[in-house]
């Protein structure tokens, strides 16, 4: 105890000696005064401008202080005020540092028998788990490529909360808090109910500055040698003259003109001469004037007005940027809380645009010297790894939900889509703390002895947070510092008021042919909360745990519940392209008629019956193009069968027979995007599309590889505004066939604002409205199934195809996790992209079985050469659905996959991991124990099962099931149908397999085929 | 007999497809599209035939080196560290399938086994004067099975080293004069007999080809300089010194070479003017001028087949450079290596997209890939492009990594199914051919591959019909031909009688209408509808007699004229819809309706407004009314003769076209005469005055069309002008 008061002295001595060159001598006389003062100010800090010579002593402090660990940055130091305990509720501790705005969460040990949290000898609650928004070694912070030592400026930024992102007049600038808000005293921390409310005011609250604009000459002279005289850097008073001019016309070396101008410009200088300050002057280098004025010379406000008024001098100076908002931590049972109230941030919006705030940039940020990983729901899931990025500088940035379509650029090419608001991160620090334990010592003769010893042990940190309201503005960011500093960070960044830039062609003010680029921000600005929920984790400290965080959490809310267990076989989803429009030669003349490519004769004779026959018994069949035009469908207003189909009649029929043989029929439609658009279909595309910013209709845009450019493809994007009105049409017509399901793909996957004039949406709005829509059409259908699965229409859905099963693979991330799917297992049915179109069959199927996913064909069973002349993109993708091809593969995969999944239908998954180094052996664990090894790799991968080591074919996969709940017995299953018995346990085991009663000896193991017969192992 | 065929093919390929699990690979998200391009150009999704598999870097290569298990290698190297990869330039593959990597600034050779270990390093030596010497500033490399061959540029030599990295020889700087620029090797080929081709950075005269021991040998594949006969008119009046000065713009620099087994240099260039590589494109040129990559014999000359639906450079979309769209990426492609692959297949890469495309023996594209990005897959700066076994090795310049890309299952099929091909053994290649078209339903070369099958097994109309999916109208009018003759052995007394029974219609039909007209010469006050119409058949044999009936005889009419030229429109509506596959290979109509109509009348109407103003001031005797209706009946011959070429299109091969299209430059003549005489017989104009009077007519139907271009686009800039006030208003004040 004493020992380490001691160090800490020690530290502190250390630190001020080496400070001792920076901070100038009467820095140090006040700095114990400043100390005391932080501590003592409280609640209220208050802003009074004495304190800003605190600053002169902490900003060093805190830009150099090593704090080892977070209790050390708890207890502060001599200089920096220890951080204050705000509140402990719940199982948390919450402390805040009243100067900087840092917050950090103690997830605090069970309490004692008396119910209280016990504290340490240092006064700190005992904790299991933390979660700090800044990290507590900036002082520390070196490169993490070269080893250089962080700039200031860029701590400052690691100190921040908040960064505030806006524009002035096009060019880009940022706010940080450290240095904009906290510097100058403008942070405020209050208590309010289960938490704080930090208030940020970022930028310069006083208007004027004390700098002398337009002076007396005389006058000026005397503040320059003031500056001279006082300040100990000669450069200074060079620089603060540099700004000024001298505006004397009776200088006799000035020519004629000139001084006709001058006066002309200046008329005080006729009386006398005067000095003109930089009339384009930056506000950055008004500040720094001021500073000279303010630091070396006696000079006042009111002297200012006095020569201002001496020289008619008025102000024109704008008002510089200033951005007022407040985070509010409350803690509830679930945890942390961070809110962030859009309608509360002001600001001077006619002079400046905002584009984005960031908050909590640094929350949780790990050192990559450490292992460990930030998790982001890219795709399915990835993990990015200190290891592999430490000393690269990037920045991964991607918009939850997929690109916004009513924008005009959008991003995200060849890139999977985040589909979850979740991201998180893990950090392994080595050695971080000790304890002295009593260590079992067996010396040579094998007696026992206990010495005491110092144990290290490793710290496990991690955190899961969850965008919980404002998500569909959000952007997920992955930064690592790379050469400036050693932290990676995951963060968001929300812009509560959309804006939009377009290039307005022709335009007469603009030189050229390109046309200037116009920023326009939209009329509907977002005010509700941005509300982050931050898990601290404490058990395993990993991605599975985040997925079990997220999954109960989302039970908690009631957004999904558990399937009920009726048995079945996985779902086998089966989606058929109905009619396309094609064009016949009639007697030479080109006559527009509708070809079938699957009809529902078909469909029910050729693909169901045989796919029943063949053993298959959960059928889910969606039916896409089957009204309305066919694959290049009019707007859903209506539902009308196409007869070359086979009409409704022939609908019906396909019904009555689905209905009789367990078979689910989705037919779809597309509520979110437009294909074509005639008269009289009740769709009018000048009110009924979603607007851009500059009022035409949005088209998507998608990716094209022959421009490398975003292109139409001829898809009108519907506004969210006109959904349900089109829904309500369509239903009057649909309801009559009783069908029990419904399939509005698009409404799982599309989000789009609408900057339509006359009810104008942002992103927040149109989600609000597709989520009442979709909770409609699920009391109106019963069933419902959607594309992609955007974690917002969780509630409404029961079936999700195209479940992202990988990530984007970026060069950084390490390796892919099927996150999706280890939150959603056994709680929704769901199917990544259809197999037949993945570009591998093999690593599809495999990827499916690594996220617990079912089967998902595409297919047409005839005139499937219609598909080749077409030239729109969304029917391009179809080059690979040929009936008579694919049927026989349908049938195997969904057996090798019911084989495996069927059992596991309603078990959740709760560990998933990899077993090899080169992450492409993972290891799924399911809730029964039923583990799955996936092998990726080229070669065969050996793991042990029980006593045995089992073989993993390349790029097969290995079920291992506990036979009759024996934690001893284990049935290997293979991919070719045979399955490997190993017997553990001390007495043989009798098992049944292909139908015939096989005894496993005690310690043995056999391997036995799918028709019951041994096999050599 | 041909359907049970087909069903055979097809249950041999359900076969192939159940086996193809044994040879699928692991990938996984693939960021980029797999394309071929369509007979129109537009680019057409495809199965992955290459998937990236894993990144070689600096740092792979120096883990590999110290997990080495080869004791050997590690003793070698043990006191050499392993450089940086700084600036690689050049990657090869030897027989072996061992790498080389050639880096200019660590002035290293790395060589790499075919697991991509590290194995060899290069960068002293003792040359051959005893003294230590280093590379500087190497470019390209090439491996035999003895040498490996490093073109030294800085130091403008060839350095020759054995396959364990000791020094061998130095091939320095030919003496000879002839050598006209400064000599910078930057690529280097060996064939088999020891020659050496290098490719010099400045050099315009070709491949410089040299002995081992340095003699300059010759110059292989000097580009012609071409002129374009408006080039040619502009030299005329070039001085000396200007043309002089042109000399210097003939872009004719090689990038980079490499040699195949029979001693053919394959070579690139990507100093192509964009404009005229753009246009061979599209004009789906043969030839090798502007081409990007050329195939030479032993002798210079260009053999490359460029038989494929468009020629083998790159890009065929998206060629025309426009500014006003937001594109990263347009022109022609830079082709900037080029790489040889397994049964003739060969590739080259474009660097302005980081795609890469490989074609067949024939010209033909297989497949291409490739992007831009920061994901696996993705190449920034794509400068390199070598082949081990199947597999392909793209060089990244930026990142100084080597992207290795596995063949899936749908490129192993194509591949089989070219090996058949070569190989003769086309029965097979057929069963391929359908798995692939299984597999990627837009994939032209199987249908004609397909096609191709059922010619030979006689099944014409099925031949047709994949030939046709392809758009291959070369083999389709073969195998139409076929048919043609198939069905008229079939029916021989068809053709015999439709020609009787045409001839006996048509004789009589003229006979029938001279009659007619004989019958109603005589001077009537009120002439029947029929009856003008019929004097049509009059007029076009009988010109100067027939319009001078025309007018004072009164024997034809406005609305006798406004039916010929009604009749003249629709002929033309049927010539849009009714042609034959041959002529109009799409299913919809060349022309709207409008624009057929506009088409016929605008020319004619200009025509008819321009003599009638002309001929006015030069004492022409016809009223408009009389020019309207003497040009309406000079068109007769065109709906005469057009029907019937129409009708005829849709049974001709493609080499009988030419005997159509004579009929119709012969109809266009006729017509042409018709209205010659018309005017005159008109306007009672001598022979010369009528000459001049019908030039003048064509400058004034110019005139009169300048005119009206003109006032409208000032129309257009009035409207956007105001348009734009109103917009800018909108966004500033609104």
């Amino acid at each position: 105890m004493k020992n380490s008061i001691l160090t800490k002295l020690m530290a502190i001595l250390l630190c001020l000696t080496l400070l001792a060159p920076v901070v100038s001598l009467e820095v140090l006389a006040e700095e114990s005064s400043a100390a005391s003062s932080g501590a003592s100010s409280g609640a209220s800090s208050g802003t009074t401008s004495g304190d800003e010579d605190i600053w002169t002593a902490l900003r060093p402090a805190y830009m150099a202080t090593t704090f080892k660990s977070i209790d050390d940055r708890i207890l502060g130091n001599s200089i920096i005020a220890p951080m204050t305990c705000m509140i402990v509720k719940d199982g948390y501790a919450l402390y805040a540092d009243k100067m900087t705005g840092e917050v950090v969460l103690l997830k605090l040990s069970k309490p004692n028998e008396q119910g209280e949290y016990e504290k340490k000898e240092n006064g700190i609650y005992k904790y299991d788990g933390y979660f700090s928004t800044n990290p507590y070694n900036i002082g520390s912070s070196t490169s993490a490529s070269t080893g250089a030592n962080t700039t200031e400026a860029i701590k400052e930024q690691l100190y921040s909360q908040i960064i505030v992102n806006y524009s002035e007049n096009n060019s880009d600038l940022q706010f940080y808090s450290f240095t904009d808000a906290a510097k100058n005293n403008q942070i405020n921390l209050k208590t309010i109910r289960n938490g704080i409310r930090v208030e940020y005011t970022l930028g310069r609250e006083q208007i004027e500055y004390l700098v002398p604009r337009l002076i007396r000459a005389e006058k000026l002279e005397a503040l320059a040698a003031q500056i001279e005289a006082n300040s100990p850097v000669a450069r200074d008073a060079k620089q603060f003259r540099a700004f000024y001019q001298i505006k004397d016309p009776n200088d006799p070396t000035l020519p004629q003109k000139t001084v006709i101008e001058m006066k002309k410009q200046y008329p005080i200088s006729e009386k006398f001469p005067v000095y003109v300050c930089e009339p384009h002057i930056t506000p950055k280098e008004l500040s720094r004037l001021e500073r000279f004025v303010k630091q070396y010379t006696d000079y006042s406000f009111d002297q200012l007005d006095i020569d201002h008024a001496e020289t008619d001098y008025t102000s024109k100076d704008k008002a510089p940027p200033l951005f007022k908002l407040a985070l509010e931590y409350t803690i509830d049972s679930l945890g942390l809380s961070v809110r962030c109230n859009a309608g509360n941030i002001r600001f001077d919006s006619s002079s400046y645009k905002l584009s984005s705030i960031v908050i909590l940039p640094y929350a949780g940020a790990g050192n990559v010297n450490n292992s460990g990983y930030i998790f982001i729901p890219d795709g399915s899931g990835t993990i990015i790894r200190y290891e592999d990025i430490k000393g690269s500088n990037f920045t991964l940035k991607n918009s939850l939900y997929g690109p916004d379509y009513t924008f005009h650029s959008i991003s995200g090419k060849n890139r999977e889509v985040m589909r979850m608001p979740v991201f998180g991160a893990v950090e392994i620090v080595k050695n971080q703390y000790s304890t002295e334990e009593l260590v079992e010592k067996v010396d040579e003769d094998g007696n026992v002895t206990y010495v005491k010893e110092r144990v290290y042990h490793d710290l496990k940190i991690g955190y899961l947070a969850v965008i919980e309201t404002g998500d569909s503005l959000a952007e997920i960011t992955v930064n690592s510092g790379g050469t400036t500093h050693m932290f990676a960070s995951v963060y968001t960044s929300f812009n509560p008021r959309p804006k939009d830039s377009y290039t307005l062609t022709g335009g007469i003010t603009v030189s050229g042919d390109q046309g200037a680029m116009w920023t326009v921000e939209s009329k509907r600005k977002y005010t509700g909360d941005y509300r982050l929920r931050y898990f601290v984790m404490t058990d395993q400290i990993d991605y599975s745990e985040m997925a079990d965080l997220y999954r109960e959490y989302l039970i908690q809310k009631g957004f999904i519940s558990k399937l009920e267990n009726d048995n079945e076989n996985i779902p086998l989803y089966i989606e058929t392209l109905g009619a396309i429009d094609s064009v016949k030669k009639v007697l030479g003349f080109p006559v527009k008629t509708m070809v079938a490519l699957s009809s529902f004769e078909d469909v029910q004779n050729k693909l169901l019956e045989n796919l029943i026959k063949d053993n298959v018994k959960n059928i889910k069949l969606k039916l896409k193009g089957w009204a309305n035009d066919g694959l290049v469908s009019l707007v859903p207003n209506a539902v009308k069968v196409e007869e070359v189909l086979g009409g409704e009649e022939g609908l019906k029929k396909l019904l009555e027979f689905a209905k009789n043989n367990n078979v689910t029929i989705y037919p779809d439609f597309d509520f979110a995007f437009m294909y074509k658009d005639e008269y009289f279909d009740g769709f009018d595309r000048s009110d009924d599309l979603a607007q851009t910013i500059d009022e035409r209709g949005a088209f998507k845009k998608e990716y094209d590889p022959v421009t490398q450019s975003y292109q139409y493809v001829g898809m009108g994007v519907i506004s969210p505004n006109v959904m349900a009105r089109l829904y309500n049409n369509m239903y009057k017509d649909y309801q009559k066939f009783n069908v029990g399901a419904i399939s509005v793909a698009s409404l799982g996957d599309a989000l789009v604002s609408d900057f339509n004039t006359e009810d104008t949406l942002h992103r927040e709005d149109s989600k609000t409205l597709v989520k009442k829509l979709l909770d409609r059409i699920k009391s109106e259908n019963g069933k419902v199934m959607v594309s992609g699965g955007n974690a917002y229409v969780l509630p409404y859905v029961t079936d999700i195809l195209d479940v992202p099963l990988d990530d984007s693979r970026y060069k950084f991330s390490a390796a892919t996790i099927p996150f999706m799917g280890m939150v959603l297992h056994g709680y929704k049915e769901y199917a990544g992209t259809a197999i037949n179109l993945a570009g591998d069959y093999q690593y599809t199927l495999l990827k499916s079985i690594e996220s617990g996913a079912s089967p998902y064909f595409i297919i047409a069973i005839d005139n499937t050469a219609e598909l080749k002349s077409r030239t729109e993109k969304y029917l391009q993708d179809y080059y690979s659905v040929r009936y008579n091809i694919w049927y026989r593969d349908i049938v195997n995969t969904y057996h090798i996959l019911n084989e495996t999944l069927k059992d596991l239908k309603y078990t959740q998954i709760v560990k998933h991991e990899f077993v090899d180094s080169s992450f492409k052996v993972p290891r799924v664990t399911y809730e029964n124990g039923t583990q799955i090894y996936i092998n990726y790799l080229l070669n065969a991968y050996t793991v042990t099962v029980g006593s045995k080591q089992v073989n993993i074919p390349a790029e097969s996969f290995i079920k291992v099931a506990k036979v009759n709940n024996n934690d001893k017995v284990f049935c290997v299953a293979f991919e070719d149908g045979s399955k490997l018995y190993i017997n553990d346990s001390d007495s043989s085991v009798n098992v049944n397999a292909g139908g015939r009663t096989i005894e496993i000896p005690a310690g043995d193991a056999k391997r036995i085929d799918g028709s019951g017969n041994e096999l050599n192992r | 007999m041909t359907k049970s065929k087909l069903a055979k093919v097809i249950l041999l390929t359900v076969c192939l497809i159940l086996l193809s699990g044994s040879f699928l690979t692991v990938s996984a998200l693939v960021p980029y599209t797999t394309f071929t391009y369509s007979y129109e150009g537009n680019m057409q999704e495809s199965p992955h035939a290459y998937v990236p598999l894993t990144i070689i870097s600096a740092q792979t290569i120096k883990n590999s080196y110290l997990n080495s298990t080869d004791e050997a290698v590690k003793e070698k190297y043990l006191f050499s560290d392993i450089p940086d990869l700084q600036s690689v330039k050049d990657i090869f593959v030897d027989k072996q399938n061992n790498v080389y990597l050639v880096d200019s600034k660590s002035n290293c050779v790395i060589g790499l086994d075919e697991n991509y270990n590290f194995k060899l390093l290069i960068n002293t030596f003792i040359n051959n004067q005893g003294i230590p010497d280093s590379l500087s500033g190497c470019e390209g490399i090439f491996v035999t099975d003895k040498e490996i061959y490093v073109a030294d540029k800085d130091k403008a030599r060839i350095v020759i080293f054995d396959k364990v990295g000791n020094f061998v020889d130095i091939v320095p700087q030919p003496k000879s004069d002839v050598l006209k620029n400064i000599y910078q090797p930057k690529a280097v080929a060996v064939d088999r007999a020891g020659r050496i081709y290098v490719v010099s950075a400045t050099e315009n005269y070709g491949i410089i080809s040299l002995n081992r021991d340095g003699t300059f040998n010759n110059y292989v594949g000097p580009q012609k300089v071409t002129y374009s006969a408006w080039q040619l008119f502009l030299r005329m009046f070039k001085t000396e010194e200007q043309l002089r000065q042109e000399e210097r713009y003939v872009p004719t620099e090689y990038n980079n070479l490499t040699i195949d087994d029979d001693g053919f240099i394959y070579a690139t260039i990507a100093s192509i003017d964009e404009g005229s590589m753009a246009s061979a494109i599209s004009n789906r040129s043969k030839s090798g001028d502007y081409a990007p990559v050329k195939k030479f014999n032993p002798n210079g000359k260009d053999v490359l087949h460029r038989n494929g639906l468009w020629p083998p450079s790159g890009e065929v979309a998206a060629l025309k450079a426009r500014a006003e769209l937001p594109f990263t990426a347009n022109g022609p492609s830079k082709i900037v290596d080029v790489a040889l692959g397994p049964n003739g297949c060969w590739s080259i890469i474009d660097n302005k997209r980081s795609k890469v495309f490989t074609y067949d023996s024939e010209g033909n594209l297989l497949y291409g890939f490739g992007d831009m990005g920061d994901q696996v897959g993705n190449i920034q700066n794509l400068i390199g492009i070598a082949y081990q076994g199947s597999n392909i090795l793209l060089l990244d310049g930026t990142t100084n990594t080597v992207t290795v890309y596995k063949r899936t299952a749908y490129g192993d099929l194509i591949d089989a199914a070219i090996k058949n091909t070569l190989d003769k053994n086309y029965e097979k290649a057929v069963i391929y051919y359908t798995s692939i078209l299984q597999n990627n339903n837009n994939y032209d070369s199987a249908y004609i591959g397909i096609g191709e099958s059922l010619y030979r097994n006689g099944d014409y109309l099925g031949a047709m019909k994949y030939f046709r999916y392809a758009h291959d109208t070369e083999d389709y009018s073969e195998a139409y031909k076929a048919y043609r003759q198939e069905w008229i052995e079939d029916h021989v007394w068809v053709v015999p009688l439709v020609i009787v029974v045409g001839c006996v219609g048509i004789s009589q039909f003229f006979k029938f209408a001279k009659r007619y007209n004989k019958k109603h010469q005589k001077m009537v006050e009120k002439r029947s509808f029929v009856s003008e119409i019929m004097y049509g058949f009059h007029v076009i044999f009988h010109p100067f007699d027939g319009f001078w009936d025309l007018k004072h005889e009164k024997r034809g009419s406005l609305r006798g004229a406004l039916f010929w030229l009604g009749i003249t429109c629709l002929a033309y509506i049927y010539q849009s819809v009714g042609e034959g596959y041959l002529y109009n290979q799409s299913f919809t109509a060349k022309d709207t309706l409008l624009m057929t109509i506009i088409k016929v009348c605008l020319p004619f109407l200009l025509f008819a407004v321009a003599n009638w103003c002309l001929t006015t001031l030069f004492e022409g005797e016809g009223s408009f009314k009389d020019v309207f209706i003497a040009t309406c009946y000079s068109l007769v011959p065109l709906p005469l003769l057009l029907v019937p070429v129409v009708v005829f299109t849709n049974f001709v091969t493609l080499q009988e076209m030419s005997i159509l299209s004579t009929i119709m430059s012969i109809a266009m003549l006729w017509m042409g005469f018709l209205l010659f005489f018309a005017m005159m017989v008109t306007h009672d104009y001598t022979l010369g005055k009528n000459v001049i009077t019908m030039v003048g007519t064509i400058v004034g139907a110019g005139f009169i069309m300048f005119i009206a271009v003109l006032f409208s686009s000032l129309i257009v800039k009035v409207f956007t002008f105001f348009y734009n006030i109103y917009v800018e208003l909108k966004y500033r004040y609104w």
